[in-house]
């Protein structure tokens, strides 16, 4: 029976010990210890307790590649605020960050919104998944705490009512509507005729929020969408037969909408398949064709792919600044999700700024207010928000491997190089 | 014990009235049950011929214009269909001698696929031949989580099996994470795309078949899979190792009584599970990018595959494997806009209305 006992409990220890790693594997960066929010006092002299900011994200599971890196990178812009001076309308008042880790979980993510609201923090960023934000943004419009969004493209995160919900990037039915817009514009630009689409994405809410919005817009452009395959990017594990049904519909472009590893599949699987038909591929917020690593993971594969994102503006020179630093410190190059999560924190430390007191319901109508007008992002214009908090300037781009790197071609005011059209790598 | 490769026998052995009942004996069998059998099967066809005509227009599609799409899912389905058999085999054989189902085995996969990537990345290994240290190397992990751990709870209530398969799915999971981040990795295959000559006969990569395509990674995955496959089965029914799995799985008192032993015998076996994933994962690595969280997507396929193919049965792993993989593909161009895995589904819960057991599975 001692025996029985014994292992029982080593046993039970082990699981123990493996529920916490889960719990906290990858959230290597531990939270400063909460300081209580100071009651907003008009004009203070003197600097108060720190504030603070609560960040979302995945910082483990599938995604938490970049629920990480955005975790650094609002970690970053908390230390490069408070360097530069603090919150000045607050006497020089500091920045500091509680992350939460979502899981990638709806549920564990408004349990830590909820935690961290109670710990005192005056706004979050977050939360990278649709159906995370969803609850986090109904959970801050109850709560009425301000939100601002890094990374989300759903459209119903943000409805007419909301009051306390913000996004600096453009949502999915920018993202499909710019997105055909640009493919279309780019195709007559170059002399291309491109009349039929094929559309291969991700079947959740993010897929097929976009599609929605890209098939509208098709149609208004008079392009057609003669096939339309949905898989989903967390067990696909072959996309083969979904490229030659692409090949039998003999459409003259391919859009995909996914992430970064079904992303690879469809690199490699188009240079297996080689559909005559295909004049172009076309990313629309594509997790994968604007990715550094992705020219070389999928060897050449990938060559002449677009991808129209939201994604940072590279050719800002605060932008290549904040992304140096960014790798020296962290060691790995700064993903359009890690500006984003930086530029919210920069949003929130405006709000504070501009509201000139801690008080949330103050702190949400500075941020409604803001106006920044050298933003990180590729952007029409500043970042301003309207009522029901969209950026109205909010914009995607578009990228294009050429070489082996990615290079923005598309608006021109964004242009680092010359895009190639009707090109496809496996018929060069 | 008759040659069958069922390794499940176990829990069938104390009870004399159904030890006989196995399929072909259905001799055994009242009326009633007969009868009950013949309703089910008309009625899974029933259903079966019915969710297909509410596609019938997209079959007439695949059957006519799009008839390369339908070979192309063919070939797709039989190719990773190996490889779903391989991964399930280690599964259902873990099953069928130790009864724990191990929850960890996909992440084990991963494992496998880190280390054959590190000796990738690092030494400039072939990808395949990194198969011989990836199954060497999850032979001793899994030996050493059934020693250390498993060993000690065999007695134990199942849900404290289950609770610690699970629990070392998390932890290696999160392990790999640590020391590898979750940035996806990708293995290059430089010799993918040229030709290869057997027998004199040359072959060109990507291998055209009645204009589907068929890329020399997953053919060698598939193949690779197929021969790791043979070598199980004969090692199970060809050697005296096998008599020794076989005759615990079937009755550990009785191994014991006979000299053998059961402990040891169970390291090897769940040595052996880990094993097979240890290779399917560096057979898959030239093909799937991978980020600590891909082994998983592998678990719930090789679920429903032992399920499919008969709990502890090493062949309908792989018949499961290759069914499923079929499923999968064929369902996905039938019933579009839905997830692939709707067909699998399907599939399975008809096999099981028809044969609760498995397809290969025998009554307990």
């Amino acid at each position: 029976m001692r025996r029985t006992k014994r292992s029982t409990a080593i046993a039970s220890a082990f699981v123990a010990l493996a529920m916490i790693a889960a719990a906290c594997g990858g959230d290597d960066e531990a939270a400063p210890a909460p300081e209580p929010t100071p009651a907003p006092a008009p004009a203070p002299e003197e600097p108060g307790d720190p504030i603070a900011i609560g960040a979302l994200h995945p910082l483990t599971g599938g995604l938490a590649q970049d629920g990480i890196a955005m975790d650094e990178a609002a970690q970053m812009a908390v230390d490069d605020i408070n360097a530069a001076g603090g919150i000045k309308s607050l006497a020089g008042t500091e920045l500091t960050l509680i992350s939460a880790d979502s899981q990638g979980s709806p549920d564990v993510g408004a349990t830590e919104a909820q935690r961290m609201i109670d710990e005192g923090v005056v706004a979050i960023i977050g939360a990278y998944q649709s159906a995370v934000s969803i609850n986090v943004a109904a959970l801050a419009e109850r709560s009425g705490v301000p939100f601002v969004i890094d990374v989300t493209v759903a459209d119903a995160v943000i409805t007419d009512e909301s009051r306390y919900t913000f996004r600096i990037q453009p949502n999915a039915t920018d993202n499909g509507v710019f997105g055909v817009q640009a493919l279309v514009e780019m195709a007559e630009l170059a002399g291309v005729e491109i009349s039929t689409v094929a559309h291969l994405y991700d079947q959740s809410g993010f897929g097929t929020s976009i599609h929605d919005a890209l098939a509208a817009e098709a149609e208004v452009l008079g392009i057609e969408i003669v096939e339309k395959i949905t898989y989903n990017p967390f067990d696909v594990s072959d996309l083969t037969t979904e490229l030659a049904r692409v090949e039998a519909s003999g459409a003259d472009a391919l859009i995909n909408t996914g992430y970064y590893g079904d992303g690879v599949l469809v690199a490699r699987g188009l240079n297996e398949v080689r559909p005559d038909n295909l004049k172009v591929v076309f990313g629309v917020a594509s997790g994968a064709f604007d990715v550094d690593e992705f020219p070389s993971d999928v060897d050449g594969a990938g060559e002449y792919f677009f991808n129209s994102n939201y994604h940072y503006d590279a050719t800002s020179a605060r932008v290549q600044d904040i992304r140096a630093r960014y790798e020296e410190r962290f060691g790995k190059p700064m993903r359009t999700a890690g500006v984003l999560a930086y530029q919210a924190i920069e949003v929130i430390a405006q709000g504070l700024e501009s509201a000139g007191s801690a008080d949330r319901d103050a702190l949400r109508d500075g941020i409604s207010g803001v106006v920044i007008d050298d933003p990180l992002v590729a952007t029409s214009g500043p970042i301003q928000f309207d009522e029901s908090g969209e950026n109205i300037n909010a914009r995607p781009i578009v990228m294009q491997v050429l070489d082996g790197n990615i290079r923005q071609v598309y608006p021109v005011n964004f242009k680092e190089a010359d895009f190639v059209f009707g090109q496809v790598p496996w018929r060069d | 014990m008759d040659n069958s490769p069922n390794v499940a026998a176990a829990g069938a052995a104390d009870d004399p009235e159904t030890v006989e009942i196995t399929d072909s004996g259905a001799s055994l069998m009242t009326d009633a049950e007969r009868r009950e059998r013949q309703i089910r099967r008309v009625v899974g066809v029933i259903v079966a011929v019915t969710v297909l005509s509410l596609n019938f227009e997209q079959i007439q599609l695949l059957t006519g214009p799009n008839r390369s799409v339908l070979i192309q899912a063919t070939v797709t389905g039989i190719l990773i269909g190996g490889v779903y058999g391989l991964v399930s085999m280690g599964l259902t054989l873990i099953y069928g001698v130790l009864h724990i189902i191990n929850f960890a085995q996909g992440a084990l996969m991963t494992v496998g696929m880190y280390s054959a990537f590190s000796l990738v990345s690092r030494f400039g290994f072939d990808p395949y031949a990194t198969v011989v240290f990836t199954v060497a190397f999850l032979f001793v992990i899994g030996a050493i989580v059934q020693g250390l751990l498993l060993n000690r709870i065999m007695k134990e209530s199942l849900e404290k099996q289950l609770l610690l398969t699970l629990g070392l799915s998390v932890f290696l999971e999160n392990v790999l994470l640590l020391l590898f981040s979750p940035t996806p990795r990708a293995v290059q295959l430089p010799y993918a795309r040229g030709s290869t000559s057997v027998f004199g006969i040359t072959v060109e990569w990507p291998f055209q078949v009645f204009g589907a395509v068929a890329s020399l990674p997953r053919t060698i995955a598939f193949f690779g899979a197929m021969a790791l496959a043979g070598l199980l089965f004969l090692l199970l029914q060809r050697t005296s190792l096998g008599v020794r799995i076989r005759s615990v799985a079937d009755n550990p008192r009785g191994a014991a009584l006979v000299g053998i032993d059961v402990q040891r015998t169970y390291i090897l076996v769940f040595g052996l599970g880990a094993a097979c994933v240890g290779a399917a994962g560096a057979l898959v690595l030239p093909f799937l990018s991978l980020e600590p969280t891909t082994g998983e997507s592998f678990n719930v396929i090789a679920f429903v595959v032992v399920v499919l193919g008969g709990m502890g049965n090493v062949v309908g792993a792989i018949l499961g494997g290759l069914i499923i993989g079929l499923t999968q593909q064929i369902g996905g161009i039938i019933f579009t806009g839905q997830s692939n895995l709707l067909g699998v589904f399907v599939v399975f819960v008809l096999v099981l209305f028809l044969r609760p057991n498995g397809l290969l599975g025998r009554a307990h």
